[in-house]
């Protein structure tokens, strides 16, 4: 409807003669109430044979609003003693976890609203999104069926975003639409009253989001291919494959044609990964999941980018490398590590060998590696880390190099014994492939995560700021000791910024937004899109256009790290400059990147020349050509594309048989007036006089 | 509301002035265009107050302002549209008296309350529907009016206008339907007195203030609608339809021996007998007369 046309609509309704409605108002909005300030609602993830997560009818789904707290109304809701029929549930996300395979396997619950107050903590309860074994399916432990993988406490132990809920999910942290829901709708015309259902009109709801993917990921992408066939429309979607990249950056760099190559056991990984996940997609903070391990590793990095070329000369003579490797998509079935690894297994990692560059890296394979280390989770306010290894790893040859770095560390071991079972981390994906890689884990935990928010959207402000800030300062002095003396054989000379740590923590975790601070603020000034740079999101996502779409997380990162290692290259004053030498293709050694100096306070920006690389972070079951999808070798994650349109309207539901009576009054309406019109076209005649020009005396009017 | 309610709230409205077209209108093709030439000359008159309320920038938001140049601008269109049909009679009348028979002409000139029905119709049921159609339309989905109205909660902002029960799309369509019917009475009523101005009689213009008056009086009665008063509304809008009709059906000669007379309860004695049904000449059947004067008048020929 156009501008103009609705204004005569608009007058149509305000003007003529029964003006029931007011000015600019349509009666729509006298019937529904838009909650629109959320834009969290939970979406479809597809896999190799399953598809998990959310979605309502192409229409909506619409329920009557019931506010579960306990047990009590879901039987309320199973009785259905007010004939409602179809209900949206509204919950407190503090009894999310607890309700939420009942919420998902009861059919007359059509809806979710999930309810979350800024303000409140949510308690003691915890909700974590993953399984009780978080990928347990890309797992080195898969076929190990004595195995009892339970790292991460929850009540739904298949993961609350692993479940099939077929159902919407919304998720409102609005208070002023928390109050409209709980107090305008269920208090005021759906709370029972005296254990009695109340009678309509009644509160209902509509939640729509539609997903266009079903089935699993074969499926979808299959149909996605065969529309695109009929069509010749490339842009239809349907789901896309998970993809972001990794930042890696070796230390000191290779080089081919000056015969600095790898050797075996050679290389040192240092390891995090950098995203989370959630039902919900920009509610993915990942606090304490993801972004606490990648505060150690660039803390570290930091300190070792301080002193760059001591610790590069010293490596160098030991023909040692460092490799620093902040993974993206591992919470979702290993995407970064098990492409890292394919891609070492075809030798392209970092990059394929190319003749037409001179300076070229050497190609990494597994071999080269000699040892792991993998920062997961360490900020939770218990104070105490400890490192995990694979028992047959650690009971193997390898176990003194294990000690080794331990003991530099000074972590003592959750598990010595040879039955011991690494966590959920990307150090698996490495064994998967070469069973002597040793290495361990560091995490804030034994035998059960600390962290009762493990991926999920709650996993925001949970932490102690301060004893956070001191374990992460003790991990990265543990983690640098570590790696200064496996690589360079010193352990003195390389200090951790405390104040730059404390820095990225109040970026990162205590801030609101990324860029209030002003290191990160600094860090973003040469990103695109910077409204979305700003959000907390780990999520790894899909990728219309690389660039412009990759997750926050890895660009902030990739500044972080190029400014940490990085070189100002003189004699390079504009952007342009700076990247005509990436374009150069002299090398492949080094990236170039302009940006400020995160460390001053100027607007001086620089060119940097740095071994920071990206590397692809996408699923080889992609790659493939006629993988198995459903082999469970390869994360094999989509995500469903869903209709743009998504909104939440609350109104009143009139009693069912309300429309049935108006139906059959009209019915009756009909017939009587038909009744009166010919009673009145045969007795007219009579009833009134038949020349009504006679009484003027004119008949022409 | 479901689609069964749209359907009902429909029929509720329109069906008594859907009969009225099968049993009056529909058989005869001029009716049909006098009927459509109604619905036009009402959406002019909306047209002129849109356009008049578009350009009043200050006043948009004042109801009252609108509403009254709008009854205004309507009651102006149904004497235009008297004014344009007369006209063609006259030209009509010429073709007629030289002899020639034009099939219609009849009609147009001894029906002239037959007209006025067929005229009213057409614009009551425009101004029907514009004031239906939104309703139906926001009302043929699940929910029913109120909730908005009933949430008091700081920063959002809805004003309280709405009933808060589901009675409200009924009480609109009871409305637009009394309005179709009423302005079918207006129409007579209001041509009688232009008639009657023509012909100098000097009571020509009670008819008009009826009217008009009436008009204001129905659409102003409405505003109590926002104080939930729908009993009010209604009864007073049906007191006016009755009003009307009652007028309606005097200056087209009714009275109270009539009646009985037609319902058989009196002697027809005393009243003339219609030489032609006047609600429907091509009937054939009950004016034998009329139809031999016809033949009459194709021999002359």
């Amino acid at each position: 409807m156009t501008h103009s046309n609705f204004r005569i609509y608009l007058i149509a309704i305000c003007v003529v003669l029964v003006p029931v409605l007011t000015n600019g108002q349509r009666v729509a909005d006298q019937i529904y109430m838009k909650l629109d300030s959320s834009t969290s609602q939970c979406f479809r993830l597809l896999n190799g044979t399953h598809q998990v997560g959310c979605q309502s009818k192409e229409n909506g789904n619409t329920g009557i609003i019931y506010l579960v707290e306990s047990s009590a109304e879901l039987d309320a809701i199973n009785q259905d003693s007010g004939n409602y029929g179809e209900y949206i549930v509204a919950i407190d996300a503090r009894h999310f976890d607890e309700f939420a395979s009942a919420l998902q396997r009861m059919p007359s619950i059509v809806g979710v609203l999930l309810m979350q107050r800024n303000s409140e903590p949510l308690g003691s309860s915890g909700i974590s999104e993953d399984a009780a074994c978080p990928n347990e399916r890309t797992s080195m432990y898969s076929e190990d069926a004595a195995h009892k993988c339970d790292w991460n406490p929850t009540q739904t132990a298949a993961g609350v975003r692993f479940l099939d809920w077929t159902k919407p999910i919304f998720l409102i942290d609005n208070a002023t639409e928390i109050d409209i829901i709980v107090k305008s709708c269920w208090e005021t015309f759906n709370k029972p009253v005296d254990g009695m259902a109340r009678e309509f009109p009644v509160c209902a709801a509509t939640l729509t989001q539609f997903m266009t993917a079903a089935k699993d990921a074969p499926t979808c992408l299959r149909r996605q291919e065969m529309f695109a066939g009929l069509s010749g429309d490339t842009t239809l979607h349907l789901c896309d494959p998970l993809i972001d990249e990794n930042i890696i950056a070796f230390l000191p760099p290779t080089n081919k044609t000056a015969k600095q190559m790898f050797e075996h056991e050679s290389v040192f990984v240092l390891t995090a990964r950098m995203d989370s996940f959630s039902m919900f997609s920009d509610r993915t903070p990942g606090e304490e999941s993801a972004i606490s391990g990648v505060i150690t590793l660039l803390a570290v990095a930091n300190a070792i980018g301080q002193k760059r070329e001591q610790f590069s000369s010293a490596a160098r003579q030991r023909k040692h490398y460092l490799l620093f490797a902040l993974l993206h998509g591992e919470s979702l079935d290993y995407i970064g590590s098990s492409r890292m690894l394919y891609d070492m297994n075809q030798t392209k990692f970092p990059v394929e060998a190319s003749s037409s560059v001179k300076d070229q890296v050497d190609q990494l394979t597994i071999d080269h590696i000699g040892f792991v280390l993998e920062l997961n989770q360490i900020g939770s306010s218990g104070g105490e880390h400890f490192a995990h290894v694979d028992g047959t790893v650690y009971s193997g040859i390898k176990r003194e190099k294990i000690d080794t770095v331990l003991k530099d560390t000074g972590f003592s071991l959750a598990d010595d014994s040879n039955t011991s079972r690494l966590p959920p981390a990307s150090y698996q994906q490495f064994l998967k492939h070469s069973h002597s890689i040793p290495g361990f884990v560091i995490g804030d935990y034994k035998t059960k995560f600390n962290n009762k928010y493990y991926n999920s959207f709650a996993d925001s402000d949970n932490l102690d700021a301060a004893k956070a800030i001191d374990a992460i300062t003790k991990v990265a002095e543990s983690s640098l000791k570590a790696v200064t003396n496996w690589v360079a054989n010193e352990s003195t000379g390389y200090t951790i910024d405390r104040d730059y740590i404390k820095d990225l923590y109040d970026c990162f975790i205590t801030k609101k937004f990324w860029d209030e601070c002003e290191i990160l603020k600094r860090a973003t000034t040469y990103l695109e899109n910077k409204a979305i740079v700003r959000q907390k999101t780990t999520y790894i996502g899909t990728q219309g256009s690389m660039e412009a779409r990759s997750s926050p997380i890895k660009r902030i990162a990739n500044v972080l790290m190029v400014g940490s290692l990085g070189e100002k290259l003189p004699n390079v004053d504009t952007k342009e400059q700076c990247g005509h030498l990436s374009g150069l293709k002299k090398n492949n050694m080094y990236s170039y990147f302009w940006q400020l100096d995160l460390l001053q306070s100027d607007n001086a920006s620089y060119c940097y020349q740095s071994t920071v690389m990206q590397t692809p972070a996408q699923s080889p079951a992609f790659l493939i050509e006629d993988y198995d999808m459903t082999s469970g070798k390869y994360s094999t994650w989509v995500e469903s594309v869903w209709a743009p349109s998504v909104s939440l309207k609350l109104f009143l539901r009139p009693p069912p048989r309300y429309s049935l009576w108006i139906f059959l009054t009209a019915m009756v309406v009909l017939l009587v007036s038909m009744a009166i019109c010919l009673l009145l076209h045969r007795i007219s005649p009579l009833l009134i006089d038949a020349h009504p020009g006679a009484d003027i005396g004119d008949p022409s009017l | 509301m479901t689609f069964a309610e749209a359907l009902g709230c429909t029929a509720i409205a329109f069906g008594p002035p859907l009969w009225v077209f099968v049993v009056f209108i529909a058989r005869d093709p001029l009716r049909i265009i006098l009927f459509v030439l109604g619905a036009f000359f009402w959406l002019v008159s909306l047209l002129l107050s849109s356009i008049l309320w578009y350009a009043v920038v200050p006043l948009r938001q004042t109801l009252v302002f609108g509403l009254f140049f709008s009854i205004a601008f309507q009651e102006l269109f149904r004497y235009l549209y008297f004014f344009v049909l007369k006209r063609a009679q006259r030209g009509l009348d010429k073709l007629s008296a030289s002899g020639m028979h034009i099939a219609g002409v009849h009609s147009l000139k001894n029906a002239r309350h037959m007209l006025a029905v067929v005229c009213g119709l057409g614009m009551g049921t425009m101004a029907g529907m514009f004031l239906l159609v939104n309703v139906i339309a926001d009302f043929s989905g699940e929910g029913t009016a109120g909730f908005p109205a009933s949430v008091y909660v700081a920063n959002v902002t809805v004003p309280f206008r709405g009933h808060g029960n589901y009675h409200f799309c009924l009480m609109s369509t009871l409305s637009a339907g009394i309005l179709i019917l009423t302005h079918i009475a207006w129409t007579v009523v209001f041509w009688d007195g232009c008639h009657k101005k023509g012909s100098a009689v000097p009571t020509w213009w009670v008819g008009l203030v009826i009217v008009i008056l009436s008009h204001y009086v129905s659409s102003a009665i409405s505003f109590y609608n926002e104080k939930k008063m729908y009993g009010l509304t209604l009864g007073v809008q049906l007191i006016i339809l009755l009003i009307n009709w009652m007028f309606a059906w005097y200056v087209m000669g009714g009275s109270v021996a009539r009646m009985k007379a037609a319902f058989g309860l009196g002697p027809a004695a005393g009243l003339s007998t219609p030489r032609t049904p006047i609600v429907d000449e091509t009937d054939e059947s009950p004016a034998p007369t009329h139809q031999r004067r016809f033949d009459a008048h194709h021999v002359e020929t």
